[in-house]
């Protein structure tokens, strides 16, 4: 008897009832025919099945799909769809919404308060000035200090002003002594002369006394502890 | 004179700041000098090249440009972007003005001194008006890309060169915009990542512009269709100087590695009437960047990170070879920056922002707030001398509060005065190397310094070019004047005989071989020693000992920034 993998096809029946039918035969042929003939007529047999099950169930309607069926389901996907889009709609208003209340609030922190603001612009109609407008805001301040014996500057005006000057001292400092400009030490260009001599010199600075200060230290602090420890046993 | 044990001090660690401009004022033949801590120091070149006036300054005001206008007034400009006038009389700072540019790179003064031109960060140039109490600004000219480091008038006022980044732009004055864009290879004959800076530019009146740039290139350009017409390459390092001649025949640049070329308006063959611009003489004065030039008529006065000052005279323009025409080099300050106390053995050394108080002998240091002011000498007991800039020395009784006398006023500025403890004569010292003795009760100059104005210095003692810093006196020896400059210090014994031209002045050995004889014909009044040098200050603690600032070049060079490098062969 024959033992076949059980196969998942549509018509699993005749499968079986093609191996019964060539079970009457000698098993050896049988068995041959597993061996040999089998995987390649099961490979070539699957198409052949497929006919013969096509041929076999030809007569099963295929499953009725009517209109309003149909129908049913196009405005289901239409509807969700619309949700959706209504969803994500709502949503990006929102989010739009409490942007700019976060951007209005903002601005109001960064504006003076009123009531310096209303001072300002009585103050800038008595004086009667305004043509540029960076020049006003700074002579704006320095006139509302007429009354008082102080002076409001913008603490933004400072930052920036350091900013710059401090952009620009950066920029000195690497054109002059910034990476591509052929610089040396004091010391090497000192010492040049001194290798030139007929009898020659070490360099100006010879001794570098500032190397391995870690080191130092750690071994003074050794030393201290091995002291105290050999004191110890001593006693 | 006897033996004296000497306190040898070096370690004030007085580090000069780096020259940072110079500008040099053709009518009164003063040079102003600002470094990079912010002082403005001006000298007067006539006076045997003695710093009248100092003020001190901050590195929130370092200079980036100094220029003189019209009417003796100095302004400069720096990179908090304020531009401040000087008051030369009260000795303080007139007013500083804000440009509204940010920081300000260069500043240059119209022909015609009435009109002020300001290159600022943000790639404006601002021309401003020069009123008689202040200054106001008038318009702005077209706005450039990159910051303006350099600018140039033309001498009839109507062009202006601007260096760049990369680039020079000529602008006409009348309307304000731009003529002619320049653009400046980055390296000669080549390709370069590195941006071409271009230092400086100089306008001739023949429409000739010249600018030096950070490749190290000298180049001519032609104004009039914005074209190069010659281009040298001179060093290896930027060029980062220039300043031309009135006359315009010569002008001369700085490089980083401490040169500074002479160039000359040559003629192509001794008959033609055809000029060139020629490379004429090398100086190598500096080890260090030199940041400005100056030509005065005679001469070329350079100054750069290495703090000294330099004046080459020009063999050709002088008109009297003689020793006014060697190079001077101007190193150590002109004022005495240090005070002793003699009782309390304590020195005091000034610094730019602090002071130091030391005791001789052991190492205790303080701090405190400094003030500068003007050379004024209190006397032990009841007179102080006090002497301004100009108008003689005034002598007041302390004890009445009034004016007791004034010491006839000389062309020279005084350079150091002393009282002397017992006779009460005021002992001065001027810039030309002239000593003074004047008696205060007396109110006239004592007979030994009429007899020694009559006999005239020793010319070795007239050609020292550091003046005399500091005075003092022996106080069981009243005929000995102890006083000293950076190089020697000298006794002077007011009862030997005096040198003439003809004797030995220098005396390099204590005369311990020679017979009484031969030692009495040669000594003199005046015992110099030149084993102290640079002799920062000196004086007598007691009467035995001696205290020296010296103050080793080397010292200071060794806190100096780095140098370009140097390729020599075999190293």
């Amino acid at each position: 008897m024959v033992q076949l993998r059980p196969r998942a096809s549509r018509a699993p029946v005749s499968a079986e009832a093609m191996v019964d039918e060539g079970q009457p035969a000698s098993e050896e042929e049988a068995e041959h025919g597993l061996l040999l003939g089998q995987p390649s007529s099961g490979a070539a047999a699957e198409p052949l099945e497929e006919d013969e099950e096509g041929d076999e169930e030809s007569d099963e309607a295929p499953e009725e799909l009517t209109f309003a069926s149909a129908q049913a389901e196009a405005r289901e996907e239409e509807r969700r769809v619309r949700e959706t889009v209504r969803r994500d709609k709502t949503l990006l208003k929102e989010k739009r919404k409490r942007r700019e209340e976060l951007f209005i609030e903002q601005k109001k922190r960064k504006l003076l308060p009123d009531t310096i603001l209303e001072k300002l612009t009585t103050k800038n109609e008595d004086c009667g000035k305004g043509n540029d407008s960076k020049k006003v805001k700074v002579q704006k301040v320095q006139s509302v200090s007429q009354n008082k014996s102080y002076l409001a500057v913008r603490l933004k005006d400072q930052d920036l002003r350091d900013a710059r000057q401090q952009a620009a001292q950066a920029f000195i400092h690497n054109s002059l002594y910034g990476p591509g400009t052929n610089r040396t030490t004091v010391n090497k260009f000192l010492s040049l002369a001194n290798k030139r001599l007929p009898v020659k010199r070490a360099a100006v600075q010879f001794l570098n006394n500032a190397w391995g200060i870690q080191k130092k230290q750690n071994a003074k602090r050794f030393k201290r502890r091995w002291m105290v420890r050999k004191m110890k046993t001593k006693k | 004179m006897g033996e004296f044990k000497v306190h040898r001090v070096r370690f004030f660690n007085y580090v000069p700041s780096a020259i940072r401009c110079v500008a040099y004022n053709n009518q009164s033949n003063r040079l102003a000098v600002s470094r990079t801590d912010g002082t403005v120091e001006i000298y007067n070149l006539s006076a045997n090249y003695f710093q009248e006036k100092f003020f001190p300054g901050h590195e929130s005001r370092a200079t980036e440009a100094l220029c003189w206008a019209e009417g003796q007034r100095l302004f400069s400009a720096g990179l908090n972007g304020e531009i401040i006038e000087y008051d030369l009389q009260a000795l303080n700072i007139k007013y500083a003005m804000d440009a509204f540019g940010g920081p300000i790179w260069s500043m240059a003064a119209s022909p015609s001194g009435s009109q002020l031109l300001v290159g600022c960060e943000d790639g404006s140039v601002k021309l401003f008006q020069i009123t008689p109490d202040k200054i106001q600004f008038e318009r702005n000219f077209d706005r450039q890309k990159s910051r303006i480091l350099s600018l140039s008038w033309r001498p009839s006022g109507t062009h202006i060169a601007a260096g760049s980044i990369d680039y020079i732009s000529v602008f006409d004055v009348k309307s304000g915009s731009t003529v002619h864009k320049m653009i400046v290879d980055r390296q000669y004959m080549g390709v370069s990542k590195r941006k071409c800076i271009v230092w400086g530019v100089a306008f001739l009146s023949d429409g000739t512009v010249i600018s030096v740039d950070s490749a190290g290139k000298v180049q001519f350009w032609d104004s009039a269709t914005g074209t190069l017409v010659k281009s040298h390459l001179i060093a290896n390092a930027d060029v980062q100087s220039i300043a031309v001649a009135n006359q315009e025949d010569s002008f001369v640049v700085g490089t980083a590695e401490g040169t500074v070329f002479h160039f000359q308006l040559v003629p192509v063959t001794s008959n033609s009437g055809e000029k060139q611009w020629v490379r004429t003489k090398p100086f190598q004065h500096h080890t260090h960047d030199v940041r400005t030039v100056a030509h005065s008529p005679t001469s070329l006065i350079s100054g750069g990170t290495d703090t000294h000052l330099v004046i080459r005279p020009l063999m050709e323009k002088v008109e009297v070879k003689n020793y006014d025409a060697a190079l001077r080099k101007i190193t150590f300050p002109h004022r005495r920056l240090i005070s002793c106390s003699r009782k309390r053995q304590l020195l005091l050394f000034q610094f730019a922002h602090h002071l130091e108080l030391w005791r001789l002998g052991s190492t205790v240091a303080t701090g405190t707030v400094e003030a500068m002011c003007l050379l004024a000498v209190s006397a032990d007991g009841n007179w102080l001398a006090a002497s301004g800039t100009s108008a003689g020395v005034h002598v007041y009784n302390v004890k009445q509060l009034k004016l007791h006398c004034t010491v006839p006023a000389y062309n020279f500025p005084v350079t150091a005065m002393a009282v002397a403890p017992n006779t009460n004569n005021l002992v001065i010292a001027y810039s030309d190397q002239q000593v003074f003795e004047y008696s205060i009760p007396d109110k006239h100059y004592t007979d030994w310094s009429r007899t020694v104005q009559k006999h005239g210095f020793h010319h070795l003692w007239l050609q020292r070019d550091t003046p005399i810093t500091h005075i003092s006196f022996h106080p069981k020896r009243p005929m000995h004047i102890l006083l000293h400059d950076a190089y020697m210090f000298c006794i002077i014994d007011k009862s030997l005989p005096l040198p003439n031209d003809k004797t030995l002045f220098y005396n390099p050995f204590p005369p311990t071989n020679e017979s009484d004889v031969v030692q009495r014909r040669t000594a003199h009044a005046f015992k110099i020693s030149k084993i102290y040098k640079p002799l920062l200050f000196m004086d007598l603690l007691d009467e035995r000992t001696l205290v020296a600032v010296e103050r080793p070049l080397d010292d200071i060079i060794a806190q100096l920034p780095p140098p370009i490098k140097k390729k020599k062969f075999g190293t």
